[in-house]
This record gives C-alpha cells, structure tokens and sequence, in this order.
C-alpha cells in the first residue's frame, strides 16, 4: 500500500463512497485514495477495472466521479475538504450515450 | 491586436526557459500549463518541495536544479496560468483553453508548444490492470506528496527507470524487484556511440553508479522478457524470463505495486491536430514535428521546443526554451540577444544531444511491448480492445489507422490515441509488411481534450463569431 513519508499538519477530510478519508491541503486526490488502498478508481463492462496509471493527465485511467461532476481525472484533481467522489461507472465502448 | 505576443504552452524546462528569454527581450508572455504547479513533470512542485528540501533530500541533486529556473522564471515577470488545458490552436494564430472550467479563445502573435514528453505505452500482459503505474507515476506521487509504496516490482530500462528506482531506496521504500528488459552494452551500435556520450562523462558515470546501487541494494534481475503482470481486479504477481542462458530462467515475483517504463516519446496530439507536419523517428520510434534549429515548425508562427519536438532530456530542454524564445524575439520585434550567450545555449543543447544516440541504443524499448503478441493483451485501455480484437479488424481490410478506428474503435477514447496509437501503427505496419514509418498515424482533431458540452455552449456564447 502507498504511504507517505511525512505528515503535513494542515488535515482536511475528503469522501470515497461517503467513506471520510484523512487528505492533506493541496494533496492530488488519486494520491489520497491510493494511499487509503483505493486503486480502483472507474469501473465498466468493456473496460473491467481501473486505477492511475500515468498521474499526468494522459491515459485517463483515474476517472471518478467528484460532487455532481462526471469523469474527472483524479490524478489532476487537488484535494479541497469536503470533496465527495464516487468510483466512475465507465460505459467507453458501450456506445452508451449516458458517458459524458 | 493579439491578446499576447507570445503564448507558450507548457511550462516545464522548455516552456519556463522560453517564456523568460521571451520576456527578458520585452514580449507579452502568457505561460499555460495543464498541471496544478509549474515545473514539468520533471521539476514537478519544484518550488514546495524546496521549501522542504531536508526532508525530501531523497530526489537528489537533479530535480533541485530546477530550482533556479523556477525562480527565475516566476520573477521574469510572465503571466502563468495552471491547470489551464489548451485543447486547439486556430488560424488566425490563437488557442482554446479551458480555465477552472470555463472555456475561451486566445490569442497570440506565436505560439510556443513546450508540451514535454509522456512515457511511452507498455502495452504487455496485465499492464491494465489497477495497481500496475509507470514508473514516472511513481515518481510523480513521490515529488507532488512524499507518497509511495513498499514492496513494488519495477519493470524496464532508461534513465527516468534507474533515477526513479534510486529515489525510491534513499526515500527508504523496500523494492520486491528490479527487472531491467534494457538490451546492455553489448550490440556495436552502441558502442560505437560510446565516444560520443562520453562528451557527458558526469552523466555517464551517474548512470553507473545507480545502476551498481540497485544492484547491491534491490533483488535484480537482466535481461528480461516475456513479461506477464498476474491478476484478476489487480496486479498480484510479475511472471518474467531472464538472464542471458538459453533457455531464459523463469521468475515469478508476487506483488501488488509493479511500476513500468520505457522511455519517454513527444507530446505531439497538439500539434499533429495543429496542422504541423511531422515524421517518424527511427532511433526514437515515435513522431517528431519537423522544426528548425530554432523551433520554428512547419506553420507560420508556431514553435515546439524541449522534448515535444525530440526526447533530448531536461538539460537540453532549457537549453532549447531559451534559444526558442530568442527566435520568438527576433521574429516579433527584430530584437536579437547577445551572440555570446546565444551560443552558450546552443553549446550546452549539443553537449546534452551527444548522450542521446547512445541512450537511445542502450535503452531501447522491449521489442515485446513495441508489437505485441499475446492475443490478450489490452492495446486500446479507453475502449479495452485487446492485441486479438484489433488484429481481427485489421484482416478486415483495414488500409490505415483512421479506418481501423472506425471499424473497432482503437484510439476513440478519451485518451485520443496517447495509449494506442504506437502500438496500433506498428500492429498494422506489420499486418501489411511495411516498414512503421510508412505507416501514417492517426489524423488527430482538435478538441485534443475532451471538452464537455456546458464547456462548449459556454464558449460560443462568449464568443459569437466563432
Ligand atoms: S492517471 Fe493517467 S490520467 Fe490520471
């Protein structure tokens, strides 16, 4: 499981599937879940399950659902307390027309 | 009247360099870079981390290099704008950017794409699965939150490979493993680039003393290949072959953190969908756009400079910002800088592009991962096609990437091809026995970006005339 090696003092509290989860100020929430063992961030029928893979914006692996927004890549997302983020259900593939 | 003279796109070594001679010659810079905090992935949260350098001593001397240019950089006076995602550029000269969600149009007297590099897809069996990351994913948790994990498998070759793997032991983080699928030293190509590199002995010597580091400190195995990453919902276990004997003795090494890498290709979905003309390089295996010495594509008024026109490094990276900014000066105003440290640059960029031709033999990619041949193995991650759905459509009659995509919707997804497209081009070169750079890549379209529809309406509305 990832960890972090220091403890920074300004603690702030963000939501996985209304599960409160200990995040630091300014801390990329792909970070915050993964450290919480959280590695499956979006889920769908074609593509089975996934997590970061790249932390840059470029494979789009990281997408959760974050307050009402659909499909947000978690690793360019910067925790704010309060944040409530969901698993994303993933219909790439489907020709679903729901997948925004 | 432009909004800038000058907007750069990217603000790593290259884009940071260029906005600074730019400004320092009295242009109107606007910098726009896509991640929370300027400094590229290479120098990424260079200015925090410095505030902690004693704590974060563990990613070493190179990345607190970036420090100055950082520093000079936000007293140059330019304008930044983070998290800002540039999704096309249009004539008249000017870009779409979505800032904080609200879409607009900007534009500029030039453009500069200092869009870096990304680490390039390795596609082998399993590598889709959750708890299996690039190794420079890796390093980013490392740099952006002191975040990483123990117990992982590292799987690859390069210098970012070997770096990553070295911070990750002065970090204090156990390692399960260190596959190394690097080919060594042995072929006389790259020997025979051995005395060019050695214009870099500093660096030569780093590289050495890292990879004797791992060696004593890590289980490490050479010459690997026939890499399987093991699990169902999550990577589990990384079966491999190694060593130099025939038959390769199998390994097997069971974990849930495996990180991989195999070099690092060009940025170029921004300017591919820009129009730039662009070819295939050998040695590189990617695209490069085709520019001049001093940046200057194949479009009037847009530059690409750093690794988005070439995998060159960091050092050689600055190097090409400031002789980019300095042609962007020129053009615009006339105004020339001072010959001698123009020179300075273009002394510093050759020293750094003399270690390439031997790195880029040294750490070339696993033929595995560059065509792949288990029928398995996922090649599109957005749509999760695999290795055998993707050759099936190929037998369909398939002349090219675009009507590949339309018949199995490879390269469709979100990531736009950033994942596949390699992968796809060479599939389909091999398919029809034609050498990989007689094999066009994607026509790639602007949004480069996924843009949502409230982004758009919002857009149109501000803007009337588009
Ligand atoms: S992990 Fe690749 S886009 Fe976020």
């Amino acid at each position: 499981m990832f960890r972090r090696l220091d403890t920074p003092l300004s603690e702030i509290t963000i939501f996985w599937e209304d599960r409160p989860l200990t995040a630091y100020q300014g801390e990329l929430v792909a970070s915050v879940l993964l450290r919480h063992g959280i590695s499956i961030t979006h889920h769908g029928p074609t593509t089975g399950s996934r997590g970061p893979y790249c932390m840059m914006g470029v494979c789009f692996d990281c997408l959760v659902d974050v307050d009402n927004r659909k499909a947000i890549q978690s690793c360019q997302l910067v925790a704010k307390d309060g944040l409530r983020l969901n698993r994303h259900l993933n219909l790439a593939g489907t020709g679903h027309p729901n997948d925004a | 009247m432009p909004d800038y003279d000058v907007i750069i796109v990217g603000a790593g070594p290259a884009g940071m360099a260029t906005a600074i001679t730019a400004q320092q010659s009295g242009l109107s810079v606007l910098v726009l870079d896509d991640q929370p905090d300027h400094g590229g992935q290479v120098w990424r949260d260079i200015q925090q981390n410095h505030q902690h350098r004693q704590s974060r001593s563990f990613l070493g001397e190179d990345y607190w290099k970036g420090h100055q240019l950082a520093k000079a950089f936000l007293a140059s006076g330019a304008e930044i704008q983070h998290q800002a995602v540039v999704w096309q550029i249009a004539h008249p000269l000017s870009l779409s950017v979505t800032i904080a969600g609200i879409a607009q149009n900007l534009s500029a007297r030039a453009i500069v794409l200092a869009t870096g590099a990304y680490e390039r897809p390795v596609p082998l069996p399993g590598w889709h699965l959750p708890g299996v990351m690039t190794v420079g994913g890796a390093q980013t948790l490392l740099k952006a939150s002191a975040t990483g994990a123990d117990g992982a498998v590292f799987v690859g070759t390069g210098p970012l490979f070997y770096l990553t793997i070295t911070q990750y032991l002065d970090a204090g983080f156990s390692v399960a493993g260190v596959c190394d699928t690097g080919a060594g030293l042995g072929s006389p190509s790259t020997l025979l680039t051995l005395p060019l590199a050695l214009v870099q002995p500093k660096m030569l010597m780093k590289g050495l003393r890292w990879l004797r580091r791992i060696k004593a400190e890590t289980p490490y195995f050479a010459h690997v290949s026939d890499i399987q990453l093991e699990g169902q919902d999550h990577v589990e276990a990384v079966a491999f072959a190694h060593g130099k004997g025939r038959p390769k003795t199998k390994m097997r090494i069971p974990s849930s953190h495996v990180f991989l890498h195999q070099g690092v290709i060009p940025n170029v979905n921004l300017s591919m969908a820009s129009g730039l003309t662009h070819h295939w390089h050998h040695r590189q295996m990617c695209w490069h756009p085709i520019c001049d010495r001093h940046g200057a594509s194949s479009v009037e008024g847009i530059y690409v400079t750093g690794d988005a026109s070439g995998i060159a490094g960091s050092g050689a990276a600055v190097a090409s910002g400031h002789i980019t900014g300095a042609a962007v000066a020129k053009a615009l105003t006339g105004i020339t800088i001072p010959i001698t440290a123009l020179w300075r640059h273009r002394m510093k960029r050759l020293q750094h592009r003399a270690l390439r031709p031997f790195l880029d033999r040294l750490y070339a990619p696993l033929a595995e991962t560059l065509t792949p041949i288990d029928a398995n193995t996922i090649i599109c991650r957005c749509e999760g096609l695999t290795q055998a759905q993707v050759t099936a459509a190929m037998g369909l009659g398939v002349a090219g990437l675009n009507q590949l995509k339309a018949y199995c919707r490879a390269g469709m997804g979100r990531c736009q091809g950033r994942m596949c497209g390699l992968t796809v081009q060479a599939l389909l070169a091999d398919h029809h026995k034609i050498p990989i750079q007689d094999m066009p890549y994607y026509r790639l379209r602007p949004p480069v970006r996924p843009v949502t529809l409230a982004e758009l309406a919002a857009f149109h509305q501000a803007d009337p005339d588009i």
